[in-house]
């Protein structure tokens, strides 16, 4: 009798293919980690400079007509009988929009937010001083005077012209706006859609099924539509038809809501397929209604697929910028939006008009707004993870 | 009042009458004729595929939910068609004749909301306390509520598998049903499991009229009063459960409650 052979190697052949196939996989594994970490990397290199703020101590020793020129006087203070291209270059140490934040009426020592150059140069970006700003910046750093904070202007500022002071908050109510009246809005008919789908169906034959499938088609079409063309729908319709204002969130949140609506209904759709039918027949069984089935029964076994998916959605509205830019919500908006009928912005729309600036500062605000955009993400994400895993019943 | 109890017990509860059922092209039930007795249980048995679940369906028109499916002929509750019209409420068909599966399912909720569920659909309790009361009498009815009653908020499906099919009966009972369908409620179950629900349905013989579907051919011997054996979508015997086991008068009938095939 013959024994089993457990000792010799695969064939040739055989085994190269094997891991051939093992390696490529690896491989292909590790392209995508090292993607992923250079992307991460670049940005948060380029990025993490605009968490902190140059800030610039001055004395103020007179008190002039406004604050601007209180400001000016004590910066020419640093130097013994300025010329005018000195006085220039001593004024533009501090950002151009200082005397707006501040109103100084007392003589003492106030801290005030550096010009941008400044501000490059201390984070060592380039070196745009003349040779006056340099001598005295260098000074002013090491008597301690110039020095690097935690930049809270970033998060509470709106846009700005001046990089130094330019902000996301107002970017970050647009979106909170647009996305939130979208999924109020995308939510409840997109559920509601999938309930009729799935949950009741006609049974009048053929020509239900083909209804049916051409729903289906539709809907699974609409989702792959480019997302710029329901940019133009809002503009066709909301702007130009129903005469709604421009870059306002409301006209964004409707385009949005539009948007993510395939998504949503695929989604539940998924989710109510999910739940066995043994439930259904429980619930029939018992004497209930196909209504009272679906939202004592069926709805909530679906809910947390449900819910996942709309996370899902909204991190893709959150990251849409093509069809905002149709509709006019890449607006310099100088104050956060207070309601949902106001000139608005939202955060990829701000990433857009900072990279397209012409002043370097913004490069730094670029990379450190798509991190806090990639954030937003990373945590939506996690969080329809982490709802899946509590909330799903296993059946 | 004698002669009055007498017919009650020997009246027919269900009377089907020529009942044909199609899925699509598939003819399922061919003509069946059956009449189901009130307190009796009634067995169906057959082999795979015969249509006995089916037929079984077809009383409390849970078949309503599959597509494609054509039922034609009468099905008498109480001298009532409930096929007569689409018009039937058919919620109260289904309140009135509570169905069992052959998978437990309970819902993925606590055992207490399980059996509420049903009476609070139809409103059958005013308030909290009355409620209490419906779920502690199912349970009881069930053989249960020993097992359960510390624990009625905890989920369902921490029940074992015989603990859940009484649960499911239980919520079966809460609606205060007249009659019971079992579709093969004991072939997910241990034998112990299946011994206990037996001895229930022996129970509520008492109080409901029982239809049952079996493979096992020893529990329809021990439960049933009646027995009706189906053969591809036919009635071919139905009688008395000791005629057809000890003196069938079909030849398919002996083969198979004989054990030659099946």
């Amino acid at each position: 009798m013959q024994s089993i052979d457990l000792n010799s190697k695969l064939e040739g052949k055989r085994r190269r293919l094997q891991k051939g196939l093992e390696y490529a996989c690896k491989s292909a594994l590790g392209i995508t980690a090292l993607m992923m970490l250079t992307f991460f990397l670049a940005l948060g290199y380029r990025g993490i400079g605009a968490f902190s703020q140059t800030q610039i101590e001055i004395n103020v020793t007179s008190i002039e007509s406004s604050t601007k020129s209180t400001i000016n006087q004590s910066m020419y203070n640093l130097i013994k009988e300025p010329d005018r291209k000195t006085k220039k270059s001593l004024r533009q140490l501090v950002t151009p929009n200082a005397y707006s934040k501040i109103d100084i009426t007392e003589v003492g020592t106030y801290v005030l937010v550096a010009h941008t150059d400044v501000d490059m140069y201390v984070k060592g970006v380039y070196n745009k001083l003349d040779e006056v700003q340099q001598v005295i910046v260098d000074n002013l750093i090491e008597q301690d005077k110039i020095y690097r904070t935690w930049n809270w202007d970033f998060w509470t500022n709106s846009d700005s012209r001046s990089p130094e002071i330019a902000g996301i908050w107002g970017a970050v109510v647009g979106t909170f706006y647009t996305i939130g009246i979208a999924i109020l809005f995308a939510f409840p008919i997109g559920v509601s859609c999938a309930v009729h789908m799935e949950e009741f169906p006609q049974r009048k034959g053929k020509g239900w099924k083909r209804y049916r499938d051409f729903m289906e088609i539709n809907i699974n079409n609409l989702a792959a539509v480019p997302s710029i063309v329901y940019g133009l729908l809002g503009l066709a319709v909301l702007i130009n038809f129903f005469g709604m204002s421009r870059s306002i969130s409301l006209v964004g949140a409707i385009t949005l809501g539009i948007l993510v609506l395939p998504v949503i209904v695929i989604s539940a759709r998924t989710a109510l397929r999910t739940v066995p039918q043994h439930i259904r027949d429980a619930s029939n069984g018992l004497g209930a209604s196909r209504l009272q089935t679906t939202i004592y029964q069926v709805l909530p076994a679906a809910l947390p697929g449900i819910i996942t998916g709309t996370i899902i959605a909204i991190a893709r509205a959150i990251g849409e910028s093509a069809p905002l830019i149709m509709i006019g919500m890449v607006a310099f908006i100088l104050t956060a939006p207070s309601t949902p009928m106001d000139p608005a912005t939202t955060l990829p729309v701000q990433i857009f008009l900072w990279a397209d600036s012409p002043e370097r500062g913004f490069a730094e605000k670029t990379s450190a707004a798509i991190l806090v955009l990639l954030v937003a993400l990373v945590t939506l994400n996690l969080l329809a993870i982490w709802l899946r895993k509590r909330f799903e019943i296993k059946w | 009042m004698v002669r009055d109890t007498l017919t009650l017990d020997s009246s027919a509860k269900i009377n089907v009458r020529n009942l044909n059922i199609w899925y699509d092209d598939h003819h399922a039930i061919i003509d069946a004729d059956l009449q189901i007795r009130k307190n009796n249980v009634t067995a169906l048995i057959g082999p795979s595929g015969c249509g006995k679940s089916t037929f079984l369906r077809a009383l409390n028109r849970m078949n309503d939910f599959i597509d494609d499916c054509v039922t034609k002929g009468s099905v008498d509750i109480d001298d009532t068609d409930i096929y007569r019209t689409q018009y039937t409420n058919v919620n109260n068909l289904r309140k009135s004749v509570g169905m069992v599966f052959q998978k437990p399912n309970p819902f993925p909720k606590s055992i207490y909301e399980n059996v509420a569920y049903g009476p609070r659909l139809h409103r059958m309790a005013e308030d909290k306390e009355q409620l209490d009361i419906i779920v502690k009498d199912s349970l009881k009815k069930a053989n249960l509520w020993n097992e359960v009653k510390d624990r009625l908020h905890d989920n369902a499906f921490g029940l074992s598998g015989g603990q859940q099919q009484r649960l499911c009966i239980a919520r079966s009972l809460a609606v205060d049903p007249q009659i019971l369908l079992l579709d093969e409620p004991c072939s997910a179950l241990d034998p112990i499991s299946t011994h206990a629900i037996e001895e229930l349905i022996l129970e509520l013989k008492k109080s409901y009229t029982i239809v049952i579907v079996t493979h096992n051919m020893h529990q329809a011997k021990r439960i049933s009063d009646t027995t009706a054996y189906f053969h591809l979508g036919e009635i071919i015997e139905k009688g008395s459960t000791k005629k057809i086991f000890d003196n069938p008068s079909h030849r398919k009938t002996k083969a198979y409650v004989s054990g030659d095939f099946g």
